[in-house]
């Protein structure tokens, strides 16, 4: 009698039907087999390197642990909206540090355990380095164990500036010795020979000039989350930074990420650039011709005997609170990011060094680098790793870096056009106008903070 | 004379078709609808009323919202953003894609087949992998474009197209010609040959020449194709997220240096999953959906259509 209508309606409602059971039968499935923890990165190393560790957590409990990757941004999504539909989420999710957003709203309505007690019952604030918690605190609250410290040197051509130019890079101890070194390498192409600058920058500020106000322990947020940005200190970096790019005696040039920047290195374009520890491993994956040719040093201080690092990037792991197993799940967080279960084997192969400090003296991290001329790059940032800045988590931190940035691209327009005339004053003037829309938004929200 | 009668057949025995049959067919389509369309439509207008934080905490502020929008410089800069990419973009897109259709209804054989598949192809891979590969080929010293300028004409190796607020918006428009012109010509390419031969080579005997032939007969026969093309030109503009977003995110921003790549969708996504206010990005939802359904009124209107 369905076919009164023809076969074509009635093949439709069937394979409505038939896809409609599929999908529930599917999803009965998978929660009759779903493993007993679910954990979820953005980074497949990093799941490369549990999928090793994994069994022996297995044997130990008896449990079934799954490692899902998913891309960063599409992780970020699809558990915002999870926590908003209440949909299942993964018991553990390692989230980058752009995710500060899911710290947003009531503490009683963010997704993620409570750890601020398990943290402190194991001492770990003193066991790790304590500033790298900051990025995963919400008004005192922590939230997310750190995964690395991410030290900063600077990465160069040992091969021309030493070799070639004869500089010793031991005597430079501050960024003016920096600058007065770089005078010698820099050239501009106008001599019939190719270019070649000092150091790589971004021309739209970015995390490079992130990190030089890190240095200087300017955020974008102080732990209280007041909007930092438009300090002195702040203007005097930016004003730095863009002479650097633009002054007629630049020393900078932009590369971008990628591609670019390791051909450029490759090319010997710019002979210097920003090394937190994960981009050692990145040149020597996409630029194998310069084994041998590179060598790491420590950031110049703004300040004679003042800090020589700074940092790039952050990922920790959260507990859900819409997981099945929260005892398991703070256990598999112990043994993964506390638990020095592989003599640190995975920190050095990843070029990712861990915050536990302990680990750091592990003898894997004296394995000489034949890349960078038998350096021990991991002992190198490890010696850096306890002076790295703090940088404080803020549900905002995105709109702060866009408007941040926004402030450094003027302040480059400007200094192309005017020069030094009033431009430390425009500097000054277009930070405090960005900050000033960071906090009108913040006000806004302030309301559903509370 | 009286015709030959066939007897009809006798009708066959069925049985009655049940009345809920109909609501049985219509059944998924309805639950469909209804949990994808209708319930989150519904719930946007809720949700635009009322500013949330996390997936609780949510206060209402009345047309707060709109209010808001309006006046921060951001959505105007978005606003201008769309707008100008929107007039540009489709004023660019229409003539090559017709032009290409043109070019490929002159030709014959199996080159005009390759030259077809060639222009179209762009629009099956996507504006996420076409984004990605445009960034590489934008690159300053590296990409493939300056390394092309500057063999060709000496300059143009350090350019920065990306970097720079100035060049960010044509580079996205040719990228999003290059992605969308053949997909837009092949709507062309049938109109075209759909065209009445009869009428054009009437047309030639009374003595038009080609653009004559083409003003006066192909144009009009070709209009309700054009109308279409011109909107959902026009609404893919104001829709535009993904190339942008993909494009960009070989720099620091992905809305470029001084928001120069912030369109309304990506105001939109930044108001959901940046500042994570689902309130203010139902409200944005709205506002896009008002400024399209106007524009395309506008069109209509303007191009005659609304009355056919």
């Amino acid at each position: 009698m369905l076919l009164d209508y023809g076969k074509a309606p009635f093949l439709i409602l069937l394979l409505a039907v038939a896809t409609g059971a599929g999908v529930l039968v599917t999803h009965q499935r998978y929660e009759e087999r779903r493993p007993d923890l679910v954990l979820m990165t953005h980074a497949k190393l990093h799941a490369d390197v549990y999928l090793a560790e994994l069994p022996e957590f297995e044997r130990k409990y008896g449990v079934k642990v799954d490692v899902q990757v998913v891309e960063q941004v599409a992780l970020r999504t699809r558990l915002l909206a999870a926590f908003a539909a209440g949909t299942p989420v993964p018991d553990l999710v390692e989230i980058p540090q752009d995710a500060a957003l899911f710290l947003r709203g009531p503490i009683r309505d963010i997704g993620f355990l409570d750890i601020t007690k398990w943290v402190r019952s194991m001492d770990l604030e003193d066991k790790m380095v304590s500033t790298r918690f900051s990025m995963w605190q919400s008004k005192g609250v922590i939230f997310a164990l750190p995964h690395d410290v991410h030290p900063m040197m600077l990465a160069y051509r040992a091969d021309i500036v030493e070799d070639q130019l004869g500089i010793d890079v031991s005597k430079i101890a501050t960024w003016d010795d920096f600058v007065a070194m770089a005078r010698r390498i820099v050239r501009y192409g106008d001599d019939g020979r190719p270019p070649r600058y000092a150091l790589e920058l971004q021309n739209d500020g970015g995390y490079l000039l992130q990190a030089l106000l890190l240095q200087r322990d300017v955020g974008l947020f102080d732990s209280a989350g007041n909007v930092t940005f438009d300090s002195d200190v702040a203007a005097d970096t930016v004003a730095w930074a863009v002479r650097q790019l633009r002054g007629p005696q630049r020393i900078a040039y932009s590369l971008g990420f990628g591609p670019t920047l390791w051909e450029g290195m490759q090319d010997g374009l710019v002979l210097f650039y920003f090394a937190p520890d994960w981009r050692t491993r990145t040149i020597e994956q996409f630029a194998p011709s310069l084994s041998g040719k590179m060598k790491l040093m420590p950031l110049p201080a703004w300040t004679p005997g003042g800090r020589r690092t700074s940092t790039w990037g952050a990922t920790g792991l959260a507990a859900t609170k819409g997981g099945r197993n929260p005892e398991l799940a703070m256990k598999l967080m112990e043994f993964l990011y506390v638990d020095q279960t592989d003599g640190g084997k995975s920190s050095a192969d990843l070029h990712i060094l861990s915050p536990v400090r302990s680990e750091w003296s592990l003898p894997i991290f004296d394995r000489p680098d034949p890349y960078f001329r038998g350096q021990p790059i991991m002992r190198l940032y490890s010696r850096l790793a306890g002076d790295v800045p703090a940088d404080y988590a803020n549900p905002f931190i995105a709109k702060a870096q866009t408007k941040r940035d926004g402030a450094f691209v003027a302040a480059s327009a400007y200094y192309s056009q005017h020069g030094e005339d009033g431009f430390v004053e425009f500097v000054r003037a277009e930070l405090r106008r960005q900050a000033d829309a960071v906090r009108a938004v913040i006000a806004r929200n302030r309301i559903t903070e509370q | 004379m009286k015709a030959d009668v066939v007897d009809p057949m006798p009708p066959r025995r069925r049985s009655p078709t049940p009345r809920w049959a109909p609501y049985l067919f219509i059944a998924p389509y309805l639950a469909v609808t209804l949990a994808f369309f209708a319930y989150p439509f519904a719930h946007a207008i809720e949700l635009a009323f009322y500013q949330t934080a996390g997936p609780n905490a949510r206060v209402w502020v009345g047309t707060g919202n709109f209010s808001y929008i309006l006046s921060d410089p951001d959505f105007r800069t978005a606003l201008r953003n769309t707008a100008i990419f929107a007039v540009v973009g489709t004023a660019v897109m229409l003539p090559t894609s017709l032009g290409l259709a043109l070019v490929l209804n002159s030709g014959r054989g199996r080159l005009r087949a390759w030259f077809r598949l060639f222009f179209f192809s762009p629009s099956v891979v996507g504006q996420i992998f076409v984004g990605i590969i445009f960034a590489v080929v934008l690159a300053p010293d590296y990409g493939l474009l300056n390394r092309f300028l500057q063999a060709l004409v000496g300059w143009g190796l350090e350019t920065r197209w990306l970097e720079n607020s100035a060049t960010v918006m044509p580079a996205i428009i040719i990228t999003n010609l290059w992605l969308y012109a053949g997909f837009n010509m092949i709507y062309f390419l049938a109109a075209l040959q759909n065209v009445d031969p009869n009428l054009l080579e009437a047309a030639r005997i009374d003595g038009a020449g080609r653009w004559s032939v083409f003003r006066h007969v192909t144009l009009p026969a070709i209009r309700p194709v054009a109308i279409f093309v011109l909107l959902i030109s026009t609404i893919g503009s104001f829709q535009l997220f993904e190339l942008p977003y993909a494009l960009m995110r070989s720099t620091t921003s992905p809305y470029g240096p001084n928001n120069s790549a912030l369109f309304i969708v990506g105001y939109l996504y930044d108001a959901a999953y940046s500042i994570g206010d689902l309130g203010l990005a139902s409200a944005v939802g709205w506002v896009l959906a008002l400024i399209i359904l106007t524009v395309s009124l506008i069109q209509l209107r303007l191009t005659g259509a609304a009355n056919d």
